[in-house]
């Protein structure tokens, strides 16, 4: 701030714009666009063709391919969109703190207005194109060979097609992300930290939701909520109120009255957030972690005198004598928990878990509070039909931190470039990822002890006098907890062989949307579908309950058959990913023969034999 | 104790980082000098087991290295060129956890230990700041920290100076001399001061190869009488460069300093000077260049 314009008028605004055209080109080169791009078109196209994928609000509001319908799945979209604007404009203004590169800019005699509003500019240039997926998304709907039917938008004439979408982008989506974008935009402005910006939009997004949200079905919004709800779903409701059947399957609204209204109010906002992130932007670095940690010892400064540390004064000795390593099984375990409770902390501590964990019981508990409501007309007062409403309430949270956290665990090293200290440690190879597995299954099983507990609190709550713990292990922790837990291994044993973390997300959301896709083509039976036991399905449907081979009912040797996969998985996955400086999975994979001959080989040898025979006992059983 | 042979690395883009090294370095300190590019670092990733070379071996106190890679990192400390920090770790935790790797399984050993590296390095009093706070220096200070913990008998050091001011780096020379009386430690650097001070055994990587080795003095001993200097003009120095074999140039006051590699005076205006080890090193490296 303060700092002179070094040239006139002309020169200023060109800055901007090439400040905006740096930005634009910047994000475009990086993977995490065409991350974005690959994956909100398949949600797009996921959503509009498969149920199982259908989003909430969209459902039996309007009617199918009508131009209101249309317009609503573009609101809704502007609302996971939400996410990706605080990504690229986050990413925008604490790049230069992040990367060290921030006192070369601020050296410069750029202006601070047209530095920030040419990265924000073309940040958000970046978010809109990404937006495109949505029409394109809903275009390709219309050519899904696995639909039988034409797809909701597609059943409209291609000269009204362009008018309903150039109303919803134009009209709703685009003042929708730019609110989001300047606000998300403000926000990382003020708090200079990335992962303080996460969580305070995801607390807005929360008090938005708990707010203002869209409630299409209930809609008779006032005047009053219809111009101050942000992102135009009651203006929108307002705006279609009193509509006929016939109407709403063809009509959209004039973009007047209390719509119009709406919108201008929330471009002003989005106007005077921007304005409000130049003035909060400070020029002087950020500063770094502060001197010391919370638990900075008393006796700070005061040098220990223990006998290593007299060999240690007293020169080159100490190297050979303070403290000799051993390394014997003891050492091989205390390695392992080392490893293992460094991962944990490491994602127990960043705010990203916290907010998921937050979101997923809120989530939750509302679910099962309206459920457990004495007026509800069909109130849940078991133990049981509670655990399956909590699968439904919760599925999103340990999902969404397994995929999350596989990446960024498995590749911490890497990122943090510490890779080499670890690798030429002297520890056994299967302690470089598997503690990160077991690291990532300790954070699932907490988190899935935390969603019973908030259920059984419901229920206390409510007063339940036959509350039955048991019931939520049967219904709940051991058909989809297990699933869970056995997906996190799928999703770190998927990034060990990925050439990179967003590689990783990528093979991972694919394979969640194949599991999708397969129940969507009927083929729904537990021994193909990976970690699924709960519905043991055609092949068993005779007596899904029956004893099994050995008195074991058929979903528990499922569950043992997946398992057991799982362990070949990581156990490939161990010798896979082997360790020190070559990125190119290739040539990590040359290896793999080498370092399966140790124990990996072993055990990847035991549980591929137990995978093939209690995979053939079941089939056997099934014929 | 050190012992390479005939290692040849070349990367999957063909480029071959190293072109059949052959090296011994019994205990003590071994300066490995050569320019950006060298293979200096290609050459210490392979000896500390991070990646495998395409060709040759490496063996250590009776360990073939490219066999049992993890009978080395019993064996090892290193600290490489570049290292990160995780984020909200303090220094004592992550040399501790760092301990634990290096086969310290004892916790009231291990916690002795570790103390005692961070006095030892001077970061006794940043112990419990977060890696992240700390200044390039001090960190600098851990990565040595972590390497010499756990007893290590290769000590393997990549540009262990870079970025430290002289008192930083008079400090971890005086401990890598230290250290380097009873265990063998490779010091890489393109810093011949370095290696002049420290070392008492010497070599040159340039291109993939090791085109010198021996004792520093010896070495510059063989270039007495060799060496020429002179001051010129700035705009003389170009056609200098073409008449003579040129060592080094430094500007000083308006002038350059010149000096030239001759067995006999170059011509009137030179002086004899005394060799350094710095011209041993720029007339490797001027060997080692194909000629134009």
């Amino acid at each position: 701030m303060g700092r002179a314009p070094p040239r006139a008028a002309q020169g200023k605004r060109s800055l901007a714009w090439a400040v905006a055209g740096f930005e634009l080109r910047h994000q475009l080169g990086s993977p995490v666009v065409a991350v974005v791009v690959a994956i909100s078109v398949l949600m797009v196209l996921g959503s509009a063709t498969i149920d199982a994928l259908r989003i909430g609000p969209l459902a039996a509001v309007d009617p199918p391919g009508s131009p209101l319908a249309v317009a609503r799945v573009y609101l809704v979209w502007t609302l996971f969109f939400l996410f990706t604007s605080m990504a690229f404009v986050a990413d925008a203004v604490l790049r230069d703190d992040i990367t060290g590169f921030g006192a070369i800019v601020r050296a410069t005699p750029a202006r601070v207005p047209d530095d920030l509003l040419g990265r924000f500019a073309g940040a958000f240039a970046v978010v809109a194109l990404c937006f495109m997926n949505v029409p394109i998304g809903l275009a390709l709907a219309g050519w899904a060979p696995w639909i039988d039917q034409p797809p909701d938008a597609a059943s409209i004439p291609w000269g009204r097609q362009a008018q309903v979408h150039g109303f919803a982008l134009l009209v709703l989506a685009l003042p929708n992300l730019l609110l989001g974008a300047a606000l998300f935009f403000a926000l990382a402005t003020l708090v200079r930290s990335m992962g303080a910006a996460y969580l305070g939009a995801v607390a807005l997004l929360l008090a938005y939701g708990l707010g203002a949200g869209p409630s299409p079905s209930s809609a008779q919004p006032t005047t009053s909520a219809a111009l101050l709800e942000p992102f135009g779903f009651a203006a929108l409701a307002a705006a279609t109120q009193g509509w006929t059947e016939a109407e709403r399957a063809s009509r959209l609204p004039m973009l007047s009255g209390v719509l119009l209204w709406n919108r201008v109010v929330w471009l002003a906002a989005s106007l005077a957030l921007l304005w409000a992130a130049c003035g909060l932007y400070r020029v002087e670095p950020r500063r770094r972690a502060p001197g010391a940690s919370p638990s900075a010892p008393s006796s700070a400064g005061a040098r220990p005198r223990t006998r290593a540390m007299e060999d240690a004064s007293r020169g080159p000795s100490s190297v050979g004598t303070a403290a000799a390593p051993s390394f014997g099984r003891a050492t091989a375990v205390a390695q392992y928990v080392a490893r293992t409770r460094l991962e944990t902390r490491r994602v127990f501590g960043t705010p990203a878990f916290a907010a998921l964990m937050l979101m997923g019981l809120a989530n939750a508990v509302a679910s099962l509070w309206s459920a457990t409501d004495p007026a509800a007309p069909q109130r849940l007062d078991d133990s049981a039909a509670l655990a399956q409403r909590l699968v439904e309430a919760f599925r999103l949270a340990p999902v969404a931190v397994a995929l999350l956290y596989s990446g960024d665990l498995v590749w911490a090293e890497r990122e943090g470039r510490v890779h080499e200290l670890v690798a030429a440690a002297p520890v056994p190879d299967a302690a470089v990822l598997l503690p990160k597995a077991f690291a990532l299954l300790l954070v699932l099983a907490t988190l899935l002890a935390a969603s019973v507990a908030a259920a059984l609190g419901v229920e206390w709550a409510r007063g339940h006098a036959g509350i039955r713990p048991g019931a939520y292990v049967s219904a709940y922790l051991l058909p989809h907890g297990v699933e869970w837990l056995l997906f996190a291994v799928l999703a770190v044993s998927l990034q060990a062989v990925s050439p990179g973390k967003l590689a990783g997300w990528g093979w991972t959301v694919l394979a969640l949307i194949a599991s999708f896709a397969l129940e969507r083509m009927g083929l729904v039976d537990g021994w193909y579908r990976y970690g699924r036991s709960d519905s043991a399905a055609a092949a068993f449907a005779a007596s899904p309950e029956a004893p099994g081979p050995l008195g074991l009912s058929v979903p528990a040797w499922l569950r043992l058959y997946w398992t057991a996969f799982a362990v070949l998985l990581l156990a490939l996955a161990c010798a896979a990913w082997g360790r020190g400086t070559e990125p190119r999975t290739a040539a990590r994979l040359a290896g793999l023969g080498r370092r399966m001959r140790g124990p990996l080989g072993t055990v990847a040898l035991a549980a591929g034999v137990a995978v093939a025979a209690i995979g053939a006992a079941l089939l056997g059983q099934a014929r | 104790m050190l012992d390479i042979r005939d290692l040849v690395h070349v990367y999957p883009d063909g480029t071959r980082a190293l072109d059949g090294v052959t090296l011994s370095a019994p205990a003590g300190v071994l300066g490995l000098l050569g320019p950006n590019g060298a293979g200096k670092s290609s050459l210490m990733r392979c000896l500390c087991t991070l990646q495998r070379p395409t060709a040759g071996s490496i063996g250590f106190d009776g360990i073939d290295v490219l066999a049992e890679p993890q009978r080395l990192r019993q064996a090892l400390g290193y600290l490489p060129q570049d290292f990160g920090v995780y984020p909200r770790v303090t220094a004592r935790q992550m040399l501790e956890h760092l301990a634990v790797l290096k086969g310290l399984a004892d916790r009231h050993a291990r916690r002795e230990a570790v103390d005692a590296m961070l006095a030892r390095v001077g970061l006794w009093e940043a112990r419990d700041r977060t890696l992240e706070g700390l200044s390039g220096g001090m960190r600098r200070r851990f990565g040595v920290a972590q390497a010499l913990i756990g007893a290590p008998r290769l000590v393997v050091v990549d540009e262990p100076t870079a970025g430290l001011d002289p008192e930083e780096r008079n400090r971890l020379l005086d401990l890598l001399a230290s250290v380097g009386e009873q265990v063998v430690v490779i010091l890489s650097t393109h810093i011949v001061e370095d290696v002049a001070d420290l070392c008492p055994r010497v070599a040159v990587l340039a291109a993939g190869r090791i085109r010198l080795q021996g004792a520093p003095a010896d070495l510059v001993a063989a270039m007495r009488d060799r060496v020429w200097r002179t001051t010129v003009p700035h705009d003389a120095v170009d056609a200098l460069r073409m008449r003579l074999p040129m060592l080094s140039t430094r500007l000083s006051a308006g002038r350059t300093m010149v000096r030239v590699q001759a067995d006999v005076s170059p011509g009137p205006g030179f002086e004899a000077a005394a060799p350094t080890l710095e011209d041993v090193y720029f007339s490797t490296l001027a060997a080692s260049r194909p000629a134009r």
